[in-house]
């Protein structure tokens, strides 16, 4: 019979223990688990995933373990194509918190969403990044990210007096 | 660290992420505003991306909803306030000029654009795999018979005759009619769209999108009625039982515009529909696949049917560039202008338009595709009104539909007492399979066979009544049904070593026991004796292929006619195998003629698939001891269930040893690659001393589907000679229609799968004309 909980090994070789509830919240490990039905329980290798993000991932899986699944809310979209990713706005306050980190740390949840397929969490992550560019000075942004600043002072010039004339209509 | 390039400098930590995860999942949410007065300031790369067209299009959209006049690109037409927007290209704002920006490339952005550019107009090569027919040369019945019953795509000329649609639905024309009209639009985001013609055309001249804004509306006989004078369905598709429910009816037509790379992506009509879609210009390139394969690039919702979850599903342009190849010829046809395509109920599609098109098409409930319909809304719960709507308006009209609704009414309780029972003790659910995959793996290795690992390295089979392994080169066969397991296993070892000298081609058997399960482990013996808790096994060679149940509709004829040749022949060399029958043998041949005949109106009725009308007379029609157990010198070694699951075939590019040339093109290359071979029959459990025509009922039924040419061709084949009945043409069919309805495994309801317009004829005499009168 299926085991309660599941071991995965991650980047810094560590194994750590997660329920089988929220492994399956991973699009990623709960296609290996159907793959290997029956097979010796071996911990999942998770090569991209290190331990430290991994017991974030766990973290929030944990406080949303009981969200409608993401493929009851795919249903109502129905026939449309590609389900854009356009609103940015979190409500839960949870989650307000949980992307309170270190750009570091939410550049390798949002990598490790991606790869693990954890939809709501990447979709958190992506938010959370529009949301530190949305109505900041390319001063700020570049300082958030680290972005060099590799345009000259005559090509700047040549973009703000490109839209000038419609900015204000947007 | 990588060496720092115009990407990592440029997009700092988001470097580490690709350029289409920061476009669709973190650019798309931005603002207009922040793209144009702040990301493009930050660098080189964000300048890039900010320009990029596709966020754009979804700013615009938002902004103007259709109300808009294209301003040659998106970005223009996002920026531009409508009261400024017009329809002179040489009056559109200018764009800025752009900052040249040196040393970065990316993929994403490349692929993107050359979607958005890829030319098509020349991509229209058919290589004539889908029939195409004069409308005025095939009747109804033909139709029927031919295209609608067995699910066959069909392309119709001269459907459209007399249209006024051909005129009227023309540019200037189509403007000046129906110019005012605020036409439904799909696109790719959430958003009802509706545009009037003038702005869509204008837009889809000027537009160069990868998955253009296409019109796609339903309600254009509501919004202009006259446009409805404008076609007339063509004869063919005239019947229409959803038309019972009136204006509780779904959707069902549309008109259908767009330009070159527009289409639909992949989908299956609703409601068990079937579809014909007329073209009155441009052309449409069509991809299909047949209900039982989903199509590449697609995941269904694990709980419903039909409707696929993954939010990328590639649009058609992109399915077509990236996919396509792995298409067969006759599921790809070209539909041109004046065309009319038959798109058979369940059969996945996609469309593209290869230029400027207009379309119109209708979905509608045939006499071939109620069943589907009725099938379809009873697998949801929250349909349960439209099911009990729909049972009771067709019914009313057509009171030959009531046992079908009876059927499919049980059918979906059981349905739903069965996933009432698994949700309640999912725990003792696999335990069977699991004792007996520990079982499995003693037989291999016991008997020194590779022994399987890992679950996933054996098929199970599905409706069987034992339990079926097949690993990579075996069939192992454990008889778990309780009561006949040491007649059947007995039946099958038999059976195995009458045909180990035969030529007959089958699976060889390797192995047979029992096995029996003690506390220290499996213990493995021979069959001869039988022991308490002892479970008999056989293991034969594994054929090379799979049934032919699911490739069958999608074969071409020469692979059929070489299937019905192979059955022919080596049928007949089963049914000679026992040179002589012994009483023993007729007797029970006898015994279960005699209970099948006990037990017929008793088992038809629980059946709920024919009609109450042919079951009454079912009595009279039958008379076993005159017409069937009185003929001493037919009986034989029969199979008795050739069924289409029982035929196993390959492709020759399956074959371990294909070396497919791949760079030859063509028709000879596909035939490598596509022809099916038979490599044969399996299965003989129920294999037994009878009258060999008793096997003509699942080869009829279920492999040959109920067409008489491919009967005909395998009696010929077999040597008519040896039917003596086909010198008497009513005995032939009579004979063959009580067996028909003899046969143990429900035949009946395999014909009206194969030809459910036959659930009307409700005389029996009618039925066994049309199914086994070879004159007609």
């Amino acid at each position: 019979m299926a085991s309660e909980s599941i071991s995965v090994t991650t980047s810094d070789d560590q194994t750590i223990q997660l329920s089988r509830k929220h492994a399956q919240m991973s699009q990623t490990i709960n296609s290996m688990l159907e793959d290997s039905v029956g097979a010796d329980q071996e911990a999942i290798p998770l090569p991209n995933v290190s331990s430290e993000v991994l017991k974030k991932v766990i973290d929030w899986c944990t406080h949303h373990e009981n969200d409608p699944a993401p493929v009851e809310k795919v249903k109502k979209l129905n026939k449309k194509r590609e389900y854009k990713a356009k609103n940015s706005t979190i409500s839960d306050e949870w989650d307000k918190n949980f992307v309170n980190a270190e750009l570091r740390v939410i550049v390798d949840i949002l990598l490790a969403a991606n790869y693990l397929d954890v939809k709501g969490l990447f979709e958190l992550m992506c938010k959370h990044i529009a949301n530190e560019l949305k109505g900041k000075t390319p001063d700020q942004i570049r300082e958030r990210f680290g972005i060099q600043d590799d345009l000259t002072e005559e090509d700047k010039a040549a973009m703000r007096k490109a839209w000038g004339a419609t900015k204000n209509d947007s | 660290m990588p060496e720092p390039s115009v990407r990592t400098e440029g997009l700092g930590s988001l470097s580490m992420f690709t350029d289409e995860l920061i476009l669709a999942r973190i650019f798309s949410r931005l603002s207009a505003k922040d793209l144009i007065s702040s990301v493009p300031l930050v660098s080189k790369v964000f300048y890039v991306f900010s320009n990029e067209e596709f966020l754009w299009k979804s700013l615009a959209l938002d902004r103007h909803g259709g109300d808009f006049l294209f301003q040659g690109n998106w970005k223009l037409t996002a920026l531009t306030p409508k009261e400024r927007q017009t329809a002179d290209p040489n009056a559109f704002p200018t764009m800025p000029t752009r900052v040249p920006v040196q040393g970065f490339t990316s993929h994403a952005l490349y692929y993107r654009w050359y979607l958005s550019h890829l030319p098509l107009k020349e991509f229209h090569v058919d290589h004539g795999h889908v029939p195409r027919i004069d409308i005025k040369t095939i009747d109804l019945e033909d139709f029927r018979e031919n295209y609608d019953a067995p699910c066959k795509i069909v392309m119709l000329k001269g459907a459209m005759d007399g249209w006024k649609a051909h005129e009227h639905w023309k540019g200037e024309e189509m403007l000046k009619r129906y110019g005012d009209i605020q036409w439904k639009v799909s696109h790719k985001g959430k958003q009802k769209l509706t545009m009037n013609l003038k702005n869509y055309m204008h837009y889809a001249k000027l537009q160069s999108d990868e998955a253009p804004l296409y019109i796609f509306d339903s309600d254009f006989g509501e919004k202009a009625p006259e446009m409805l004078k404008d076609y007339t369905p063509p004869s063919l598709f005239r019947e229409d039982m959803y038309e019972l429910l009136e204006e509780n009816r779904p959707n069902f037509r549309w008109v259908i515009l767009g330009p070159e790379r527009s289409g639909s992506p992949w989908h299956t009509d609703p409601d068990g529909t079937s579809a014909w879609n007329s073209l009155l210009s441009g052309r449409k390139r069509w991809a299909f696949y047949p209900p039982h394969i989903v199509p590449p690039g697609l995941t269904l919702h694990p709980n419903g049917r039909g409707l696929y979850t993954d939010m990328e599903a590639p649009f058609p342009v992109e399915w077509f560039y990236a996919i396509y190849p792995s298409l067969l010829p006759h599921q790809r046809p070209i539909e041109e202008a004046g065309e009319t395509i038959f798109v058979p109920r369940g059969w996945w599609h996609i469309v593209l338009n290869l230029e400027d098109t207009v379309a119109v098409t209708q979905n509608f409930v045939g006499r071939c595709n109620v069943r589907d319909t009725l099938e379809e809304i009873a697998t949801s719960k929250k349909r349960d009104k439209d099911f009990e709507h729909f049972v009771q308006v067709l019914t009313a009209e057509h009171p030959e539909y009531t046992q079908m609704t009876k059927h499919v009414r049980r059918e979906r309780e059981e349905r739903r007492q069965e996933k009432l029972k698994e949700e309640g003790g999912a725990d003792d659910d696999d335990d069977d399979e699991t004792d007996l995959w520990e079982a499995l793996r003693a037989v291999c290795a016991h008997h020194g066979m590779e022994v399987p690992q890992e679950k996933y390295q054996v098929e199970l089979p599905s409706d069987s009544t034992n339990t079926v392994f097949m690993t990579e080169k075996a069939v192992v066969k454990f008889y778990t049904a309780e009561k006949e397991a040491r007649e059947s296993f007995d039946r099958e070892v038999n059976m195995y070593s009458l045909l180990q000298g035969s030529e007959v081609k089958c699976p060889k058997l390797l192995f047979s026991g029992q096995i029996v399960e003690q506390e220290e482990g499996y213990h493995l013996t021979n069959a001869n004796e039988s022991i308490e808790g002892g479970l008999l096994y056989v293991v034969a060679s594994r054929l090379l292929g799979d049934p032919v149940r699911d490739v069958w509709s999608t074969l071409q004829n020469e692979s059929i006619e070489r299937s019905v040749d192979f059955l022919a022949e080596n049928l007949r060399k089963l049914h000679d195998l026992k040179r002589k029958v012994s009483d023993e043998d007729v007797e029970h041949w006898k015994k279960f003629i005699t209970k099948r005949d006990e037990d017929l109106i008793k088992d038809h009725e629980s059946w709920f698939i024919t009609d109450s009308t042919v079951i009454s007379q079912m009595r009279d029609y039958i008379d076993v001891d005159r017409q069937i157990l009185d003929a001493p010198n037919r009986f034989q070694l029969i199979h008795s269930d050739v069924n289409d699951e029982n035929l196993i075939g390959y492709y020759p590019g399956q074959l371990p040893e294909a070396k497919l040339d791949t760079t030859k093109r063509g028709e000879g290359y596909l035939k490598e690659v596509y022809d099916w071979q038979p490599s044969g029959l399996i299965d003989f459990g129920d294999a037994c001393v009878g009258d060999p025509m008793y096997d003509l009922v699942a080869l009829h039924v279920s492999l040959f589907r109920c067409d008489k040419k491919l009967l005909r061709r395998f009696l010929e084949t077999y040597g008519v000679d040896r039917w003596p009945l086909m010198r008497e043409p009513g005995r032939f069919s009579r004979t063959m229609m009580m067996y028909t309805l003899l046969h143990q495994c429900n035949a009946m309801a395999t014909v009206y799968r194969w030809k459910p317009h036959l659930i009307r004829v409700t005389d029996l005499r009618e039925l066994e004309k049309i199914l086994w009168d070879l004159s007609v």
